[in-house]
């Protein structure tokens, strides 16, 4: 593997999570796969045709998402929608991905100032009462 | 929806069951009808050449629709490779060679001949490729089925190996097979005194060994023996070097000659011994039982000096496995 497609791995890691909390965001407002598709690309998040239809079903079969078939054009398309499952979720996942922002930020300015591990141990208290509210 | 379309559709559902097919299909003619006009629109593909082009852009059918379904493409993940593989090697390792082995037996007994052989190999490689693929069979079943945690598994730290012993690795299964195989001889040369023969079913009270040997080659015998015990504890809290792997010829040699010298001018058996077993033998049978009884004892004697010569060379029996925590004298010197 060489240096260009480590990163990608790693950057595929990372982004893989973001997608769903993207996807419960966005789909407040109902919408069918492809355009759920064009517009987070639109957005920068990018994410690829084999990642996001096989994850709306997924996330639909965990009661995340609700479709529906809307027949009324000329070609039939399914709408997901945001359950309110799916949001409790999508709260519960915005405030993680607040503390682990928080908690790099922290790490960074550590790094910089050369401080000792103190700003760590309180992130880890956050993080256990973050997830505490997931659950 | 032209042709094309509802061959990859197919494809891609056959393998499901009928309501989950329906569900798919409908999802993926979405998928396939949208990622066309997109194609189009963005002057990918000619209005032409756009459905086959979606089509290879979505790849092959049973791996997008393997994507879907959440079933793995893989028979055993990496949570049960492991243990797949551990137990697989487990019982290969004993498993066909037993069966072929009790097959052998049993056909032996039932009157076979050489031909035993290969059929008892035939076994042993019919039992092995069996092993592999219900033992595997069980385990992609358990991948797709099991909602096993990795507690259900039964793995705890407890279970993690141990380090292999950094001097010699066999060397206390080395001792305790010394000693019993020597007590083992001893109990043998004070049995056979007894009486070994059986004629019509009956044990008869005829020493195997001659009774004059008790004036002298006997006793010798048992110190031979008992200096063999205190050598293998020896090598067992030293190592094997030069001047044990030339003791241990001396012991060797200390056994073997006077055992042919005895033999050969026979003296070693008893004389009731042989009148019992004489009117069973030929001339010529009593001609390969000598040569293979001296060659037996030979060829022992001297595998055994020979295999403490070959450890010495080789600087003990020390453990060759090549890891950090192996940090034997021998390699530390080495490094300095």
């Amino acid at each position: 593997m060489n240096p260009d497609e480590t990163t990608t791995a790693h950057l595929q890691e990372l982004r893989r999570g973001t997608v769903v909390l993207a996807c419960l965001v966005r789909l407040r407002t109902p919408d069918y796969g492809y355009a759920l598709l064009e517009s987070l690309n639109g957005l920068g998040i990018l994410v690829d045709a084999n990642t996001l239809y096989p994850l709306l079903r997924r996330l639909e079969k965990q009661g995340l998402l609700t479709s529906e078939w809307n027949t009324d054009e000329a070609r039939p398309r399914k709408f997901y929608r945001t359950s309110p499952t799916g949001d409790a979720l999508a709260i519960a996942l915005r405030s993680d991905w607040r503390r682990i922002d928080d908690a790099l930020g922290g790490l960074t300015t550590d790094q910089a100032g050369g401080n000792g591990p103190a700003d760590t141990t309180g992130a880890d208290t956050t993080g256990t009462d973050t997830t505490g509210d997931a659950s | 929806m032209t042709d094309l379309t509802d061959r990859y559709l197919f494809a891609a559902t056959r393998s499901l069951p009928a309501a989950q097919r329906e569900d798919l299909s409908r999802d993926l003619a979405e998928r396939i009808a949208d990622t066309i006009d997109a194609r189009i629109e963005s002057g990918a593909s000619t209005p032409e050449t756009a459905e086959r082009d979606a089509l290879i852009e979505l790849g092959h059918p049973a791996s997008l629709a393997a994507t879907y379904s959440d079933r793995p493409l893989v028979l055993i993940g990496p949570r049960y490779f492991l243990i797949w593989k551990r137990l697989l090697l487990f019982l290969e390792s004993f498993v066909p060679a037993t069966v072929a082995g009790v097959a052998a037996l049993g056909l032996v007994i039932s009157g076979g001949g050489w031909e035993v052989i290969g059929a008892a190999i035939g076994i042993g490689i019919n039992v092995a490729v069996q092993l592999a693929f219900w033992t595997t069979a069980v385990f992609a079943m358990i991948e797709r089925f099991g909602t096993g945690t990795d507690a259900e598994l039964g793995w705890t730290p407890e279970h993690l190996p141990q380090l292999p012993e950094v001097r010699r690795p066999h060397r206390r299964a080395d001792l305790i097979a010394s000693l019993v195989w020597l007590v083992i001889a001893a109990g043998f040369v004070v049995w056979q005194q007894f009486g070994v023969v059986w004629v019509d079913g009956e044990r008869i009270a005829v020493p195997l060994l001659a009774p004059d040997l008790w004036s002298f080659w006997l006793p010798y015998l048992f110190v031979l023996i008992a200096l063999e015990a205190a050598f293998a504890v020896w090598i067992y809290r030293s190592d094997w070097n030069w001047v044990n792997a030339l003791v241990n010829v001396a012991l060797n040699a200390a056994f073997a000659v006077p055992a042919v010298w005895l033999f050969v001018e026979g003296r070693l058996l008893s004389p009731e011994f042989l009148a019992v077993i004489e009117p069973h033998l030929d001339a010529d049978a009593e001609w390969v039982l000598s040569v293979i009884f001296v060659a037996g004892v030979v060829a022992a004697c001297a595998w055994d000096a020979i295999d403490g010569i070959v450890k010495a060379v080789r600087g003990g029996g020390r453990g060759t496995l090549d890891f950090p925590g192996n940090r034997s004298p021998r390699r530390a010197s080495a490094n300095h």
